[in-house]
């Protein structure tokens, strides 16, 4: 999961301060590992130095820190690259894959779309298993079977991801 | 290993247009199973229709292959200006034996007739056609041995295994020598190695062939025999589009 | 838990419901016949009893001929001359009794002094719907009723005439009694027997309905049964699931069915069986009966249901094998062998006046077996046929059909074998019926409409036996008869010793028309003159007769020529018996004659015969329509998907075409042969081989083709069924 561009995205929601986004952030995908203050200022620093993400200037806050942040036109384009780029079918995709749904509802841009091309890049990796499984070695079929079943996970949580859209954009709103 | 595969699996261009669907609406009751669907299938393709249960995915195949007329659009049928129909313009009989003559069908289960053996079933669509029982009974044959059946030629369907009937099934299918494969959910009642049997059987025959194929799935699995995969949604054909298309649009 | 499960099992569905309906309703047919037949069964015994004192040949030995014995106070004379009305047979009993009589006469009371009669109500309907002189003359005044206590049926003609003891001569077998017979004659087992062969025939169609019905849908219902058998119940549970499910459904049907049952008798009771309508209580059953029959048929058909469930061994995976039908064995053609070669040996034994004890009951089982042999035959037979036609097949339509009655020929035959039952039943009673006619041909012989033969009694003559024993004078009767309107002619017959032939004077002749007039002198003329002759038996020869002495003469015959007309013979009829002369029974034509007691033998059950035929045609036309829906319906989705695959609708038509047609054909002409022999069989025995069989009129092929065309109708009706049920829009959503 790419926390950089996940708070990017958090950040492309509204403008807002650095202890608000650490907060969204566990709020939304931080159950099991919430993130470190100094982690999402490095991650902050980094953001503007690239020109994705400005400063607002300093107003009085709830917080200890005065800073408000707001996504540039460039972190915007970034962040619709990260999104509809489908990520190599892996373990580690979900949570990614995850987050980018998450963010797409946060949006409001169509996360239905970004799970279809998601969906399609699985299958032409399953296509290429399938047909690499022609004349193969038992062996060599079976770690393209393993890979094959992998992916098919991936892509049932994609189905049923799909199908409780609706539900799941409620709940994120309501978050 | 990862690129040697990509370099096998792109798709050999295909330029006939065999089966064309334009604006394909259809109707039940208060219903609409299909609103409004487009698309262009080329000659001997490999097509995996995919989509949740009720999307429609049986309704676009049964239009498709005439087996429904739907209330608006239109399906072209073959590969030259010259040859090709419109299948809603024709009539019941007339579909009926376009049906028979130019597709085949395989679905999930129950399409082989409990009284007749393996080789009988195979031998039907023939005897529809006028072939003598002789010529047509020797075809059957050549098909059930094409599909590893020769041995199970006389028993009855409930003497089979499922793969076995589907094979049957597909050998019924292929027999007339179809232009275009239908199959719904073939691998539907199957384990995960019988569906792959029975996958590789037919998409095998099938590329051997030159045989359209049209294959109603839930399974990435049977759906990666595929050259391709379309998802169908509400009524409405989705995807089908390219990765590199997804991303310029965006 | 057993009633909710079996509710929900039983009544789930719309179609599960339709089935209920089905069984109960075919139940209630079942039992409604067999109450009715019951009913009429012994309907016919109470009438035979109520009757039996018009049989006075049973009353003892009648005295002896020219004795004129005169009644006394506890004795009277009866006789019971031949009367007729228009080709009908009157029952009239002649009783000369004192006028302090204490012999009761059934039905009356007190015996009617003479000049005087009583009559049964529908014979005095009739005697006051003619002119008194066609009828009511013959018999006097009349004083009074019969009471339906002693009649047979509402259609009995009965009259009692008082007469002078004078009349009593003997020329008809006269009695002395004190009391009437009140015990059956005890001869009627031929018609007790054709009345029980009669309704099996009608019985039979329905056990075959009730079977299909039961069956219903069974394949949907093998579904339900092995979701439960997955869920957790045991075979024992399923099979009295299926029983209770039965018992209920029959035993609101057979409820229903006695109800109905009770509403038609009056209707039942107008159908002329054997020697008429019924008296509505005829039909009454006793409450045991009716009791004894419900119980009979709710446990015959729940046990069964259950057995036949416990048996096919529902699985909890029930509905992925297809159950096969259990191969027919060659052992399923013995039933019929026995019964038909049973009933033959009981034949060929009478014609060999071998005594067979309990001849009818054998007849009525080798009936039985014979119909029910056919039945458990035909599925044998047809997977025979079928094995060698499914090799040879051609068509799609052929090679499915045919596959489809090699692997089920029990379910494709009983589609058929109620058709090919009343095709049986048929064949047995218009060949039964056409024996009756057989023996007359009536094309040839005296008083044939036909006239033109060479010296043939002029049609329209009627013969009046006479007493030769009485020496009367003949010339006032035959003035009287002359004279009588319609009447053209009168001749006296002689009879001669040692002459061959009937002598008649040359004026008679003359009238006849055998001599030219003015003609002098005897002629004898053959027997033959006034009886039946069988066909190609040469013309009567006229001889002169020179040598004749008058007064050797007897008076023989009177010959009474009318014009034809029924108003003119009923009066010529009238004026005889009531003349001086004294006859031997009514005067009769010559066919009239013959026809005689034994005409009326099948005559009396062909209202039953048609009744039959009607109910088991009508019955296995529903029966064929029902099963050949449920067969297809059974195979619904693999044809439907067929027909997606192109299969045209024509091809469908043809499938269910052969599957009738094949067990129909295989059967069809050896049940129109055993109806044949059964036919033979049973007359020949119970006529003692005085009546043979001869082709069956026209109006028998009638009954054929239209039972034929009804079979076709019933599976031409079945076409938009399948045609519906095989459509995309059924196998998309399995």
């Amino acid at each position: 999961m790419d926390n950089t561009l996940t708070l990017l995205g958090l950040l492309g929601t509204r403008p807002s301060h650095g202890y608000d986004l650490k907060h969204s952030y566990d709020r939304y995908f931080g159950a099991q590992k919430p993130l470190a203050f100094g982690q999402v200022y490095a991650t902050l620093a980094r953001l503007i130095k690239n020109g994705l993400i400005l400063t607002l200037g300093e107003e009085s806050g709830a917080g200890p820190d005065r800073k408000r942040y707001e996504v540039t036109e460039a972190g915007r384009s970034r962040l619709v690259e990260w999104m509809f780029t489908p990520d190599i079918p892996a373990a580690t995709l979900q949570s990614n894959l995850f987050a980018k749904t998450v963010i797409a509802l946060l949006l409001g841009d169509d996360a239905e779309r970004l799970l279809d091309v998601q969906r399609a890049e699985h299958m032409s990796r399953m296509r290429e298993l399938t047909a690499a499984k022609r004349g193969a070695t038992l062996m060599n079929v079976l770690m393209c079977d393993h890979a094959l079943f992998h992916i098919e996970a991936d892509l049932r949580w994609i189905d049923l991801t799909a199908a409780r859209l609706n539900e799941l954009r409620e709940q994120v709103r309501a978050a | 290993m990862s690129t040697a595969i990509a370099t096998t699996t792109v798709p050999t261009p295909h330029t006939a247009v065999l089966l064309s669907a334009r604006g394909l609406r259809v109707t039940f009751g208060h219903t609409e199973a299909l609103r409004g669907v487009d698309l262009d299938i080329n000659t001997g393709e490999v097509i995996a229709v995919m989509g949740p249960s009720g999307s429609g995915k049986s309704t676009l195949l049964h239009a498709l292959a005439g087996v429904i007329v739907p209330d608006a659009g239109t399906v072209s049928y073959g590969s030259t200006p010259a040859e090709t129909v419109e299948i809603c313009a024709l009539d019941e009989t007339a579909r009926a034996r376009l049906r028979l003559t130019d597709f085949g069908f395989v679905f999930q289960f129950g399409q082989l007739l409990p009284d007749l053996s393996a080789i009988d079933n195979v031998s039907i669509p023939l005897l529809l056609g006028g072939m003598r029982r002789k010529d047509a009974l020797r075809q059957a044959r050549t098909w059930l041995g094409r599909l590893g059946l020769a041995e199970q030629a006389n028993q009855r369907p409930t003497e089979l295994s499922g793969g076995q009937a589907q094979r049957v099934a597909i050998a019924r299918a292929l027999v007339t020598g179809p232009r275009v494969l239908f199959a719904d959910e073939p691998t539907g009642s199957l384990d995960s190695l019988a569906a792959e049997n029975v996958m590789v059987l037919l998409t095998d025959v099938a590329r051997e062939t030159g045989t359209t194929v049209l294959i109603i799935t839930h399974d990435a699995r049977t759906a990666s025999y595929a050259d391709r995969e379309i998802i169908v949604r509400d009524g409405r054909v989705t995807a089908g589009f390219a990765l590199s298309a997804s991303v310029a649009g965006s | 838990m057993s009633l909710a499960l079996t509710r929900l099992v039983a009544a789930g569905t719309r179609g599960a419901r339709l089935r209920l309906v089905g069984i109960a309703a075919g139940v209630g047919i079942g039992v409604t016949l067999f109450l009715l037949l019951w009913g009429a069964f012994n309907g016919l015994q109470d009438r035979e009893e109520r009757s039996s004192w018009t049989a006075l040949a049973v009353a003892g030995d009648p005295v002896a001929v020219g004795s004129t014995p005169a009644p006394t106070r506890d004795t009277v004379l009866v006789s019971s001359p031949t009367e007729r009305f228009d080709g009908t047979v009157i029952t009239r009993l002649d009783i000369a009794a004192t006028s302090d009589s204490t012999v009761t006469v059934p039905g009356i009371s007190r015996p009617p002094a003479a000049g005087t009669y009583y009559a049964s109500p529908a014979l005095a309907e009739l005697i006051d719907s003619v002119p008194a002189n066609q009828l009511g003359e013959r018999f006097g005044t009349r004083i009074g009723l019969i009471s339906d206590t002693a009649l047979a049926s509402p259609d009995s003609l009965v009259v009692v005439t008082g007469q002078p003891a004078a009349r009593m001569t003997g020329a008809v077998m006269t009695f002395a009694i004190s009391d009437f017979p009140t015990l059956s004659f005890g001869g009627r087992a031929t018609y007790q027997t054709l009345a029980v062969v009669g309704g099996i025939a009608i019985l039979l169609p329905v056990l075959l309905l009730v079977g299909i019905v039961t069956d219903l849908g069974a394949a949907e219902r093998r579904e339900r049964f092995a979701t439960l058998r997955l869920l957790g119940a045991t075979p024992g549970v399923v099979a009295r699931i299926a029983m209770g499910e039965t018992a209920l459904t029959s035993l609101t049907g057979a409820l229903l069915g006695v109800l109905l049952a009770w509403l038609v008798r009056p209707l039942a009771a107008l159908l002329p069986i054997n020697e008429g309508t019924f008296f509505v209580a005829d039909l009454a059953v006793p409450p045991v009966a009716v009791i004894a029959a419900v119980t009979l048929t709710v446990l015959a058909t729940s046990l069964t249901a259950g057995y036949r469930t416990y048996r096919a061994g529902v699985g909890p995976l029930g509905v992925t094998r297809q159950q096969r039908e259990r191969r027919p064995r060659v052992v399923a053609l013995v039933p019929l062998t026995v019964g038909f070669l049973g009933m033959l040996g009981v034949t060929v034994c009478t014609l060999a006046d071998i005594q067979v004890p309990l001849f009818s009951t054998l007849l009525i089982g080798g009936f039985i077996l014979t119909a029910v042999g056919l039945v458990l035959a035909g599925p044998y037979l047809t997977y025979r046929v079928s094995r060698v036609a499914a090799r040879r097949a051609r068509g799609a339509a052929g090679v499915i059909a045919l596959a489809r009655i090699t692997a089920t020929p029990r379910a494709t035959f009983r589609a058929v074998s109620g058709l090919l039952i009343a095709l049986f039943v048929v064949t047995v009673f218009t060949a039964a019926v056409t024996s009756v006619d057989a023996s007359v041909d009536a094309s040839v012989g005296p008083g044939s409409p036909g006239g033109g033969e060479e010296n043939a009694l002029p049609a329209g003559t009627l013969l009046a036996g006479l007493d030769s024993t009485a020496a009367t004078d003949f010339d006032e009767s035959r003035a009287l008869l002359t004279a009588t309107e319609g009447v053209r002619g009168v001749a006296l017959a002689y009879s001669l010793t040692n002459w061959e032939g009937v002598i008649l004077s040359g004026s008679d002749a003359a009238t006849l028309g055998l001599l030219p007039s003015g003609a002098a002198g005897y002629v004898s003329i053959d027997n033959s003159y006034i009886n039946v002759r069988s066909a190609g038996e040469a013309p009567p020869r006229v001889t002169e007769a020179p040598t004749v002495n008058p007064d050797d003469l007897e008076p023989w015959v009177m010959l009474i020529l009318t014009d034809g007309t029924v108003a003119a013979q009923e009066r010529a009829r009238t004026t005889a018996e009531t003349g001086q002369i004294t006859l031997m029974g009514a005067p009769a034509s010559v066919a009239e004659n013959q026809g005689g007691s034994v005409a009326t033998l099948m005559r009396g059950f062909t209202t039953m015969a048609h009744l039959g035929v009607l109910i088991a045609t009508l019955i296995s036309t529903v029966s064929l329509a029902v099963s050949t829906t449920a067969s297809i319906l059974d195979r619904r989705r693999s044809l439907g998907l067929l027909r997606l695959m192109g299969m045209p609708v024509p091809t469908l038509r043809r499938i269910i075409l052969g599957e009738a047609a094949l067990p129909f054909l295989t059967v069809v002409g050896g049940s129109i042969l055993l109806g044949v022999g059964v036919a033979w069989s049973l007359i020949t025995t119970l006529t003692y081989g005085k009546r043979v069989l001869s082709w069956p009129e026209p109006s028998a092929y009638i009954v054929l083709g239209v039972s034929l065309l009804l079979a076709l109708t019933a599976v031409l009706a079945t076409f938009r069924t399948a045609r519906a049920h095989t459509a995309v829009s059924v196998t998309r959503f399995e």
